[in-house]
């Protein structure tokens, strides 16, 4: 009889308790955010929707071939000097956010922006265009994007001093290419 | 009261009570769409009123074939599919992988990457057994403890997004170190800081809220009680294991990456409340693990060496000698193994993956039998499965 009242003598007071840590929270601030207004603030490293400066691509396919689910397609016409890129699309029906297209890419063209919110109404539109090939095409020959004015990576590796290193300078004129850029 | 008792435990269905009138036992499908399940768990049940008489997991609703896709893609690659094992402790799943592949690729791991690794998998480790928690007390009725234990895990999640730009899937580890360095000096000191918060604070107030309470107590003392005998014979694992008494920890009893550096405690199942091996233990078990690792971080950050965090590179492909090797590491949910054969190429040969919660779901077989169904859904929640890592 003695333990059916101690029982229910614990029972109310370890509920007590508990209730007084509940009541403690009432005066604490809130710790939720009222999402579409207010928003999350995100780290520099977090992880978005995949960002393509298509001014600096130059279709060497080696995001493509890093990307673990290959959503990334790059198609490409013509050879050796004449080759133009004619499509580069990402796949957000498949992309899992890795970032593992961006650590390759020698161009830097490719990185991880901090937008987390598109939503679209059919699955195809998930499929992001990046170049419009009947507005324009994207040269992938050095000699010829330099000739266009696109952005051209000047090779890091200096192994041994190169004489004269002023033999060409490609890489400043990026202004007036601007206006080419993406075309999400 | 006990002739209550007995006429259940027995059931009526065996019993000719009523001449003519034949009872039989009633299937009874729980899941795979059901809240206390965890996921997409299904079990065939079949019970006599409110009796189990047998208990059957069917599993594969959440097959992804990731041991197959290992097959196809290279060992950097793979890293990922890891992380979704495990979603509640991603973290820990990689580690056992990159344990795996450097066993066979003969790389020395910068000391920096490893007291990265071990904090980063510490974390997470904090942020599965505080879902375990959570979402244990919630099956067993207690809606306060969930919302808490969200929080804290949200901190963390925040912590594991500045240094690895993922909230729940972070790709962190590569074979070799890790990807990225601490984001700057303030992360070290925020680590610290919510550790010492939750050890101080949080922890306290859990153990009032739930651990301690008189209700919940009562509720899981003497249920599901698994014996030492029966967590080794169907291989249990991690606080399955250590809830029955058993002290086994990878971390301690088979070191791996720089464990043995730390000071630390396994915490075992004693019984306080009931028998051996109940619910509560297991339940218990996870709060002491969650101050244990506390210690191990706060140690970990302490002794943090400089230099490298990768000794091979981000874009430098991983290519392994031909042959096996077994890792295994202790995830959140118990021993998580990887057994890697290559074949000298970029791609294993066959990548077995050694899951923690599907051996220690097997014991529902047995335990399962003879309890009520309530009472299932607390030792379910006590073993704190995770579909993602059974099926995978
Ligand atoms: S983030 Fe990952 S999945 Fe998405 S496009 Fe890049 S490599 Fe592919
Ligand atoms: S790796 Fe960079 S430069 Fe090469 S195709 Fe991809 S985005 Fe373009």
């Amino acid at each position: 009889m003695a333990r059916y009242f101690v029982d229910i003598w614990q029972a109310v007071s370890s509920a007590m308790v508990g209730m007084s840590i509940t009541i403690k929270h009432i005066w604490k601030k809130p710790v939720t955010l009222q999402y579409p207004e207010e928003r999350q603030v995100l780290s520099p490293r977090f992880r978005g929707f995949v960002h393509n400066d298509m001014n600096k691509c130059d279709a060497c396919q080696i995001c493509a071939r890093t990307c673990p689910v290959d959503c990334i397609y790059i198609e490409t016409e013509g050879k050796g000097k004449d080759r133009w890129l004619t499509r580069y699309a990402i796949d957000y029906n498949k992309c899992i956010w890795c970032s593992m297209c961006t650590e390759g890419c020698p161009a830097n063209s490719i990185t991880m922006s901090h937008d987390y919110d598109h939503s679209v109404y059919f699955r195809e539109s998930l499929v992001y265009e990046y170049v419009d090939p009947t507005v324009k095409k994207i040269p992938c020959h050095k000699e010829k994007r330099i000739e266009l004015g696109y952005h051209v990576m000047v090779k890091p590796e200096k192994k041994k001093p190169v004489e004269k290193p002023a033999a060409e300078k490609p890489a400043p004129e990026s202004t007036e290419a601007d206006d080419k850029g993406e075309t999400k | 009261m006990a002739n209550q008792e007995t006429k259940m435990n027995s059931g009526w269905a065996d019993q000719d009570h009523v001449p003519g009138i034949k009872s039989e036992l009633m299937e009874l499908n729980m899941g795979p769409q059901h809240p206390a399940t965890h996921g997409v768990l299904r079990l065939l049940l079949e019970t006599d009123g409110e009796i189990v008489h047998k208990c059957t997991p069917v599993l594969g609703y959440l097959h992804r074939c990731a041991e197959k896709i290992a097959e196809g893609i290279n060992y950097k690659q793979f890293v990922l599919y890891t992380d979704r094992f495990d979603y509640l402790a991603p973290v820990c799943c990689n580690h056992a992988y990159v344990t795996a592949v450097e066993k066979l690729m003969d790389v020395e791991v910068p000391e920096r990457a490893e007291h990265l690794r071990v904090i980063t998998a510490e974390l997470s480790r904090i942020a599965s057994h505080l879902i375990a928690l959570a979402t244990f007390g919630l099956d067993m009725g207690a809606w306060t403890p969930l919302l808490y234990c969200f929080r804290e895990r949200e901190a963390i999640l925040d912590l594991l997004e500045r240094i690895a730009g993922g909230r729940m899937l972070y790709n962190f580890f590569v074979p070799g170190g890790v990807r990225y360095d601490v984001p700057d000096e303030k992360w070290t000191a925020d680590v610290l800081e919510f550790v010492t918060m939750l050890e101080t604070k949080k922890v306290k107030d859990y153990n009032q809220l739930l651990s301690y309470n008189k209700i919940f107590i009562e509720r899981l003392a003497d249920v599901g009680v698994i014996s030492q005998q029966d967590a080794f014979d169907y291989g249990s694992t991690g606080p399955v294991l250590r809830g029955s008494g058993v002290s086994f920890d990878c971390r301690k009893d088979d070191p791996y990456s720089v464990y043995p550096k730390f000071d630390f405690e396994v915490p075992v199942g004693r019984g306080e409340m009931g028998t051996v091996g109940d619910c509560w233990d297991r339940y218990m078990v996870r709060v002491r693990e969650i101050e244990q690792s506390c210690r191990i971080i706060r140690q970990a950050v302490d002794t943090m060496p400089g230099g490298e965090v990768h000794a091979i590179g981000l874009t430098k492909p991983v290519k392994l000698p031909a042959g096996a090797a077994y890792s295994r590491t202790e995830s959140s949910k118990g021993e998580l193994g990887h057994y890697i054969i290559s074949d000298g190429g970029q791609m294993p040969f066959r990548n077995k993956v050694r899951s923690p919660s599907f051996c220690n779901l097997q014991i529902i077989e047995k335990i399962g039998v003879g309890q009520m169904v309530s009472d299932l859904v607390a030792f379910i929640g006590s073993l704190d499965i995770v579909l993602g890592e059974i099926d995978r």
